[in-house]
């Protein structure tokens, strides 16, 4: 059974949970002699922890050629989830935590920030702040349809009823 | 045992119980050896003649010592769970309970677990009435899948809420229940769905018992981590669990009564390393060491939440001496907090500070919660009001208001008394119109 695949995939899917018993449930054997498996397990425990920066020199070494379609998926995926944190987190971070977030070298993160519309300003002591503006609330739409009002009414009824 | 072959291919499956279960065929079971038991079962279809199966598995399993069972066994008992005719076996609940355990103990001693829950799956979707049925098939698949890890086989038996227990249909006893509730308990503990998991142990420790049992200690212990992970306050009891169980609690749990009063104290965290270093053996061998660690992240989650109420913004210097941390950890661990959503935060990493934001849901998301609230909500007043009339309607409830002289008993008492005076103005109003004929 291709167990590291099985794993990457799970990870593909944001099913941590999963792929954490699929390790568990790999017989020791199969874990000892499959460095690829080892390999996906530590990608695994870097998720779990959130440590993002310490995941990407791992997805970047050496993956077999039919894991490395999935390793590229997980990577897409964590780039835009870690620009969707650094938005919500941050006022200010510096450039350099930046790159190490995106796992990407200092000119591709002013790019991306450039890109997304936050102002890049230079540090006195040397370096770069880049300055993202709070993010808008926005308005959630919950317009009354017929359903809705179906709903209400069978609650209506349910309480008028007991 | 020929004869008893023949009679179980040619009598129907009602007749077949009464004759199974009779003083004679019992005696001439358990004196037969196993191997003739094992041809004669063999030599019948289990599809067909599965109650006749049945009993000669279970006087099979009966005659033999775990340490002598072989694969043909096991291999006859998981093709009667699998394909055996559900109408019949339904007939002889416990004895198909009984059968299943002996399968499960016996496929785990082969490293067979996998195939063996896979077998008592098909088993309860196909022979359990309905999903609001408590079997004791459902205690040996959780298990089951603790044992071997799927916890996702368990999802189509947790998923349906099961309040039922009705030993007729199910052959259920006081302990199926209790390791229905203690074994749910531990495969939503480990699925992270922590509401649910301590609804399960608090139903364990409301099931109805004269002694406190091994399962019962161990369900309260996870109970009152889990109360602390997810409630944020050492647990009371619930008011339906047994007297006895409160007294003994105090003493078996005493650690764990620590532990939630640590865990929950209000103010600066407090060392507990020494603390952590004498406990940690107890709380390993009982199993609940990682749901320990996860109390011990919780409460420093708390901690940062109920900073929250006091400050708007505050400096990383400030918040690790409020958590007791190191200056370098403050911003890893409220990143991690905004990237789980339990924190709503903005860091500025150029000044060293952190602004705290509303937490208030989005609208939609608050709707939604509300909503499947409400229906399940509707769902119980439902399954309440069926229960209330079901119990209206049974013999012995009506025996007593009857002899009680219709006296307020239960919660409909005045809808009845209703009824009675209805009746008596009726006949006071048709003895007022013979009256007026009469007249």
């Amino acid at each position: 059974w291709p167990h590291a695949l099985h794993m990457l995939a799970l990870m593909y899917s944001n099913r941590l949970e999963d792929a954490r018993f699929l390790y568990k449930r790999c017989p020791p054997h199969v874990r000892d002699s499959q460095p690829q498996l080892q390999a996906a397990f530590r990608a695994l425990q870097f998720l779990w922890q959130r440590d993002y920066a310490g995941l990407w020199p791992l997805l970047r070494s050496g993956w077999d050629p039919h894991q490395a379609t999935l390793v590229r998926g997980i990577a897409s995926n964590l780039r835009e989830h870690v620009l969707r944190l650094v938005a919500t987190a941050y006022s200010t971070i510096s450039l350099q935590a930046l790159a190490g977030a995106l796992g990407a070298t200092l000119p591709e993160a002013q790019q991306e920030a450039a890109a997304h519309g936050w102002e890049l300003t230079n540090a006195p002591s040397g370096g770069a702040w880049v300055r993202i503006p709070p993010k808008e609330a926005a308005g959630d739409p919950v317009a009354p349809d017929a359903a809705t009002l179906q709903r209400l009414a069978s609650y209506v009824l349910h309480l008028e009823a007991a | 045992m020929e004869e008893l072959v023949t009679r179980i291919r040619t009598t129907n499956a009602t007749e077949l119980k009464s004759i199974l279960e009779s003083d004679a065929c019992v005696q001439s079971l358990a004196n037969s050896d196993r191997d003739t038991l094992l041809a004669a079962a063999a030599s019948l279809d289990p599809g067909v003649q599965s109650l006749g199966c049945l009993y000669l598995l279970d006087a099979v399993g009966r005659a033999s010592p775990d340490t002598h069972r072989n694969m043909d066994l096991l291999a006859a008992e998981v093709a009667l769970l699998e394909n055996g005719d559900a109408s019949q076996l339904q007939l002889s609940m416990p004895l198909v309970a009984r059968l299943a355990r002996r399968m499960k103990s016996a496929a785990l001693r082969e490293g067979a677990g996998k195939s063996a829950l896979c077998t008592l799956r098909k088993a309860a979707l196909r022979l359990i009435p309905g999903t609001k049925y408590i079997s004791p098939l459902h205690a040996d698949i959780f298990q089951l899948c603790i044992l071997t890890k799927n916890y996702h086989a368990a999802l189509p038996f947790i998923e349906h809420e099961a309040y039922d227990v009705d030993p007729s249909k199910t052959g259920s006893t006081n302990l199926d229940v209790l390791l229905y509730c203690y074994y749910g308990g531990l495969v939503e503990t480990t699925r992270r769905r922590y509401a649910c998991a301590l609804w399960f142990f608090e139903c364990a420790l409301s099931v109805p018992s004269g002694v406190v049992s091994a399962v019962t200690i161990a369900a309260a212990k996870k109970w009152m981590l889990l109360h602390v992970l997810h409630k944020a306050s050492v647990g009371v009891l619930p008011k339906s669990a047994p007297p006895i169980l409160s007294r003994t609690v105090k003493s078996e749990c005493a650690l764990y009564l620590t532990a939630g009063r640590h865990l929950t104290a209000v103010g600066p965290l407090p060392d507990l390393t020494s603390w952590l270093e004498t406990s940690a053996p107890a709380f390993i061998q009982d199993g609940n060491w990682g749901l320990l660690q996860l109390a011990l992240q919780a409460s420093k989650a708390r901690a940062v939440r109920r900073l929250t109420k006091v400050y708007t913004t505050i400096a990383f210097e400030k918040a690790a001496e409020l958590l007791s941390l190191d200056v370098q950890e403050v911003e890893p661990l409220i990143l991690r907090m905004v990237d789980s959503g339990e924190l709503t935060a903005s860091i500025d990493q150029e000044h060293g500070t952190v602004r705290f934001g509303d937490a208030s849901p989005s609208q939609v998301d608050f709707l939604k919660q509300l909503e499947g609230v409400l229906k399940r909500c509707m769902a119980a007043s439902r399954r309440l009001s069926a229960m209330n009339q079901a119990v209206q309607l049974e013999q012995a409830y009506m025996g007593r208001t009857a002899a009680g002289g219709g006296a307020a008993v239960g919660p409909s008492a005045p809808d009845q008394s209703n009824q009675e005076e209805r009746a008596a103005m009726d006949v006071t109003a048709a003895a007022a119109g013979d009256e007026a004929a009469s007249t």
